[in-house]
């Protein structure tokens, strides 16, 4: 697998306040999605992957060679800024024609390329408006073309998906999935963990400027095996249910929540799952609790996050 | 080098016309018609009998054009050079570009250069044409010595291109480019630059004054202890003194440019 990144004890700071912190790592090839909260310090670590900013301490490599002001790796690199900031008085063509040309190509083939970039964006149709006209939705639809135009082998976005629309965070999640799949590197920052998750399952998570955890989601769950995991039961007799499992030797905690159908909802908190759904089997065939729905509530990237920066 | 020539170059052409949109580009045009605005004044007002005293030309071209509204236009449009890139945070599309970042800084200053120069030039035309043509016709032709009507547009050509040199580098070294610009001019040009003693060779002011009237000494009349109150240089020495400052300000600005990191809000 190619490295496309190392860092050790790499730290930014700004004043008193820590961007990043001993960060070491290594992110392999693929689409790696970047995850936490506001001011966790992925933007950080996206402005120090494409040498916005230089590192406070320690050192960072991305495709082998140090960023900050390598132009090199530039022709290598596609950048999407999360800040909303684009030449307002130029038309998206513009834009993202300039940056081709400024990235080597000639007239012609930054034309070409600029129009083939905006149309997988689908801005073919509005491309030769000023960038002011914009919806917020187009303006990151241009910033994401520049970062793509070049057909860059690692692709750094910093939350790809704001301003997006739901057809609009579709159309972008498939595009990265398909350039993913044609041999793109894609790093991608989210604090929407829903879009993350129905694009890689290969995740980072920091907070507070500190790694917290990464790998395949189903390793950083494994992480989680000393907290308890929660799992969500519908029933009829939600009340009977919980009495029936409280006893159990592998059930942390039972909550009933009311809901305004005919059902109440348990939320069942256990330290080992597998022996915990073969009780649940025993106790259901034993008796009718009108069970209706079962669901691990924590599979999910949110539950993995909320558990990990807790 | 071809780099860097290539890039400047597509830069100059990208944000040349974009300048024209800019509120600054209309500051900076109000600002240079104030000479303008002043020269009709005089026009309308004055009654001279054959041509205007030269007086008053130094006044309006030297004390006011060269000295306030040469370097204040070159400060609004100049200072802007990196500042609006940073304030706009579009700095980021250009620094991820494979482009030596001086690029940037002198493709941006020559796209304000340029429409400075015109502006300044303009703004000093008219204002010699509308003084000549001031009072009875008698004399009008003799009324400045031979080469100064060039001279006093060049000097403005210029005094536009070195201060906005040194303004555009002062985008680069510092964080408030208009304040430091502002300080440079009324207080540095504007009060070391009319200080007797050897320190008038620190400003660029003193090299504009010598061009203009090292071989015109008479024109300054009245003013003359104001004006020379230093030996000045010869008008070769001058522009090689000027264009060292602009070559230096423009290589310190890149170079700082360069390796300074611009934290953009997000």
């Amino acid at each position: 697998m190619t490295t496309v990144l190392q860092c050790h004890e790499l730290g930014r700071y700004y004043g008193q306040v820590v961007g990043l912190n001993e960060l070491t790592t290594e992110l392999g090839s693929g689409i790696i999605g970047l995850v936490g909260p506001n001011g966790a310090g992925k933007s950080t670590l996206l402005r120090l992957i494409v040498g916005e900013i230089r590192p406070s301490r320690g050192w960072l490599k991305v495709l082998g060679e140090v960023p900050f002001g390598n132009r090199e790796l530039y022709r290598r690199l596609g950048f999407c800024p999360q800040q909303d900031a684009l030449y307002e008085d130029m038309t998206g063509y513009d834009v993202v024609r300039l940056l081709l040309r400024l990235g080597g190509y000639s007239p012609r083939e930054s034309k070409e390329r600029a129009e083939r970039a905006l149309e997988r964006l689908s801005l073919t149709g509005r491309m030769h408006s000023r960038v002011s006209t914009y919806s917020k939705g187009m303006r990151q639809r241009v910033r994401i073309a520049q970062a793509i135009a070049h057909d860059p082998q690692f692709l750094v976005l910093d939350e790809p998906m704001t301003g997006l629309d739901p057809l609009g965070r579709r159309e972008v999640l498939e595009l990265l999935r398909a350039l993913g799949a044609s041999g793109t590197h894609v790093l991608f920052s989210s604090h929407i963990l829903y879009e993350v998750e129905h694009l890689t399952a290969e995740i980072v998570l920091i907070h507070r400027g500190r790694l917290l955890a990464k790998g395949a989601l189903p390793e950083v769950r494994a992480l989680l095996s000393k907290h308890p995991r929660r799992v969500e039961l519908g029933a009829r007799r939600a009340r009977d249910l919980a009495r029936a499992l409280i006893g159990c030797e592998e059930v942390v905690s039972v909550r009933v929540s009311s809901t305004i159908e005919s059902e109440d909802r348990l939320s069942i908190e256990t330290r080992a799952v597998g022996p915990f759904f073969q009780r649940l089997n025993a106790i259901a065939a034993a008796e009718r609790f009108g069970i209706s729905a079962v669901r691990s509530a924590d599979a999910s990237l949110e539950a993995v996050f909320d558990y990990l920066i807790a | 080098m071809k780099e860097l020539a290539r890039a400047a170059w597509i830069l100059f052409q990208a944000h040349l016309w974009r300048i024209f949109r800019t509120r600054r580009a209309y500051i900076a045009a109000g600002l240079a018609g104030l000479p303008v605005a002043l020269a009709v004044l005089v026009r309308f007002v004055s009654h001279f009998e054959g041509p205007p005293p030269l007086e008053l030309l130094v006044s309006i071209v030297w004390f006011f054009l060269v000295q306030t509204i040469v370097p204040l236009v070159s400060l609004v449009m100049a200072s802007a050079v990196i500042a609006e890139e940073i304030e706009d945070r579009t700095i980021t599309y250009l620094f991820t570009r494979p482009i030596p970042r001086p690029s940037i800084l002198l493709g941006r200053w020559l796209a304000v250069a340029l429409p400075i120069a015109v502006m300044l030039v303009a703004s000093a035309e008219l204002v010699v044409r509308l003084l000549e043509n001031t009072g009875t016709e008698q004399g009008a032709k003799e009324w400045m010595p031979e080469g100064m009507h060039g001279s006093i547009l060049q000097t403005v050509l210029m005094g536009g291109v070195v201060y906005s040199a040194l303004f555009a580098a002062a985008g680069a070294l510092f964080k408030r480019p208009m304040l430091i610009g502002l300080g440079y001019t009324f207080v540095y040009e504007g009060f070391l630059g009319n200080l007797p003693g050897a320190n008038q060779k620190a400003t660029v002011v003193f090299y504009l004054r010598s061009f203009l009237f090292s071989e015109h000494r008479s024109l300054a009349g009245e003013a003359e202890e104001a004006i020379f109150s230093i030996p000045l240089v010869e008008p070769g020495a001058a522009v090689r003194s000027l264009g060292l400052i602009l070559v230096g300000a423009l290589v310190l600005g890149a170079w700082r440019f360069a390796r300074r990191e611009y934290v953009l809000a997000a």
